[in-house]
C-alpha cells in the first residue's frame, strides 16, 4: 500500500498466453511473423521463407500466477487488481489474455484479484457470446467484461449495433454486471485504426444509463472524441492504461492529457491501469504519479486545475473500488493494523 | 571483466523481451554488439509503427538489457529519444529490476 493508506486498485492486469500452441495458424503467423520477415529482407539478410519466422524465438510458456502475483503484490504497491481477458480470437485461439488464465489468477489471489471475462459476438456468434457471458458470471465469478471489437478481417463490429451489441449490454445487466470495458484506440493487431474509434460507445452509454462503460487507453489517437463522450455521459469512465508509463518519456505530454481530463471530465471518472506485466513492476509509475503536479504553465495556459491528493487517491484506487463495491475503509484499516 | 556478446544478447531478448513484444504483434532484432558493450537493435512487426515505441524502447528494452553485465548502452534504429527521458527511466527503475528471472550465467566472462 502506498504511503500506508493510499489504496491502489489496478483496473487492468493481464495473464498472457503467448505460447505457440495458442496461436491460430496460419493467419496469426502473419501477424506475429510477417513483418519480422520484412525486417530481415530490409537488413539484407539471406532469404528465408516467411514460415521460418513463425515461432522463431521458441518461446513457449505461459505467464504464471506466481510471476504476476509477485510483481504486483510483493513490491508493486498494489492492493487489488482486475485481471482482464482479451479475447483476440483472430490471432490467438484463446485470446492473448485467455479467459481461463485470468480466472486462475483471480482464484490464486481471491482477496486481491477480481476476474474480468471476455466474449466476442463474432466468435462464434451472438448466441454463443451470450451463453458464454452467463457461464463466466455464474461459474467463474466474472465482475465485468472486456470487449475488443476491431479485427484483422471482416469481423469488426460496433458497440452501437442494435442487433448485435445491444443484446450483450442487456444481458450484462440481467447478469448483474455493472461495468463493461473496451479496448479503444490503437489496435494491437493489423486491424485498421477506425475499427476502434470510441464513437460507438456514445449511443449505448445513452441507452443503457445503468451500465458503466469504461474506455481504455484514452482511445488514443481519438483523445478528443474520448473527452467529449466522457464529458457528455456520466456513465462513461476512462482508464489510463497504456499511458501511465508515458511520463517517463514525455511528462509534459502526459500532463496535457491528464490536465485536460481533470478539467473536462473530472477525477471521479479516471482509473489507474498498469497493464502489468507488460512494463514490469508498476511501482515506479505509481510513485511518479503520486508525486506529480500540474505545472503552473499548464494551469495558466489551459486552465487545467492543479491535481490534488484527493484526485490521486480516486484515480489510483477509490474510483475502481466504488465501481466494484470494495469497502476500502476495511482494507486500509486492516493494513494499518497489520503494519 | 564482464563481456556481452551477440549470443548472450539474443538469449536475453528471447527470454525477457521478445515474449512481451509479441503480445502486441511486435519483435526486435539484433543489428550489432560492440566490444565495448553497446547494443544496436531494430524493431520489427507492430513495434516499428507504434506511436508508443519510445516507451517500449526506453523501459521494456533498453532498461531491461542494461541490467545485463557488460552492457554500456542500448539503441534501437529509428527511435529518437532525449537523454533526459532515458535518464528519467534509469532513475525510476534502478531499484526495480525488470528481468523476471536472472539472465544466463553465460553472461559472465569465465576469465
Amino acid at each position: 500500500m502506498l504511503q500506508h493508506d493510499v489504496f491502489v486498485f489496478d483496473n487492468v492486469v493481464h495473464m498472457y498466453d503467448l505460447s505457440d500452441d495458442n496461436l491460430v495458424a496460419p493467419t496469426s503467423a502473419v501477424d506475429r511473423a510477417g513483418q519480422l520477415w520484412i525486417g530481415a529482407q530490409r537488413r539484407g539478410e539471406p532469404f528465408r521463407p516467411l514460415t521460418d519466422y513463425v515461432g522463431a524465438d521458441g518461446y513457449a510458456r505461459r505467464w504464471t500466477v506466481e510471476d504476476l502475483g509477485s510483481l504486483l503484490f510483493d513490491d508493486g504497491l498494489t492492493d487489488m487488481a482486475m485481471a482482464q481477458a482479451v479475447v483476440l480470437y483472430d490471432v490467438y485461439k484463446d485470446g492473448f489474455a485467455p479467459v481461463q488464465a485470468q480466472y486462475e489468477f483471480a482464484q490464486a489471489f481471491p482477496d486481491r484479484v477480481m476476474f474480468c471475462g471476455g466474449v466476442d459476438p463474432m466468435y462464434p456468434g451472438k448466441a454463443g457470446a451470450l451463453a458464454e457471458m452467463t457461464r463466466q458470471v455464474k461459474e467463474m465469478g466474472a465482475r465485468s467484461f472486456k470487449f475488443y471489437s476491431g479485427h484483422v478481417g471482416e469481423q469488426s463490429w460496433r458497440c452501437d449495433d442494435r442487433e448485435l451489441a445491444y443484446p450483450i449490454w442487456e444481458h450484462a445487466l440481467d447478469l448483474g454486471i455493472e461495468v463493461v470495458q473496451f479496448h479503444k484506440g490503437f489496435p494491437i493487431t493489423r486491424a485498421p485504426l477506425d475499427t476502434l474509434t470510441p464513437t460507438d460507445i456514445e449511443r449505448p452509454a445513452r441507452d443503457f444509463p445503468d451500465l458503466t462503460f469504461a474506455i481504455h487507453h484514452l482511445a488514443l489517437p481519438y483523445f478528443e472524441e474520448c473527452v467529449y463522450i466522457a464529458a457528455r455521459y456520466p456513465n462513461v469512465v476512462l482508464v489510463l492504461s497504456g499511458t501511465m508509463h508515458l511520463p517517463f518519456i514525455a511528462p509534459w505530454e502526459f500532463k496535457m492529457y491528464l490536465g485536460r481530463l481533470l478539467r473536462d471530465v473530472g477525477s471521479d471518472r479516471l482509473l489507474w491501469g498498469s497493464e502489468a506485466p507488460l512494463l514490469g513492476n508498476p511501482r515506479p509509475a505509481i510513485e511518479w504519479f503520486w508525486d506529480m503536479e500540474i505545472d503552473e504553465e499548464l494551469q495558466e495556459r489551459y486552465g487545467f486545475p492543479q491535481i490534488t491528493e484527493t484526485d490521486k487517491r480516486r484515480i489510483l484506487g477509490l474510483n475502481q473500488a466504488r465501481l466494484f463495491g470494495v469497502d476500502v475503509h476495511d482494507r486500509t484499516a486492516s493494513t494499518s493494523t497489520a503494519s | 571483466m564482464t563481456v556481452v556478446d551477440f549470443p548472450s544478447v539474443e538469449e536475453a531478448l528471447d527470454a525477457q523481451v521478445r515474449p512481451l513484444l509479441r503480445i502486441h504483434g511486435g519483435g526486435i532484432a539484433v543489428v550489432g554488439v560492440s566490444a565495448a558493450g553497446d547494443i544496436e537493435l531494430e524493431f520489427e512487426g507492430a513495434c516499428r509503427a507504434c506511436a508508443l515505441k519510445t516507451v517500449t524502447y526506453a523501459i521494456a528494452v533498453r532498461q531491461r538489457l542494461r541490467e545485463l553485465p557488460g552492457v554500456r548502452d542500448v539503441t534501437v534504429r529509428g527511435v529518437n529519444l532525449s537523454r533526459a527521458a532515458l535518464d528519467r527511466v534509469a532513475a525510476a527503475y534502478s531499484a526495480h529490476p525488470l528481468m523476471i528471472a536472472g539472465p544466463s550465467q553465460a553472461m559472465e566472462d569465465p576469465l
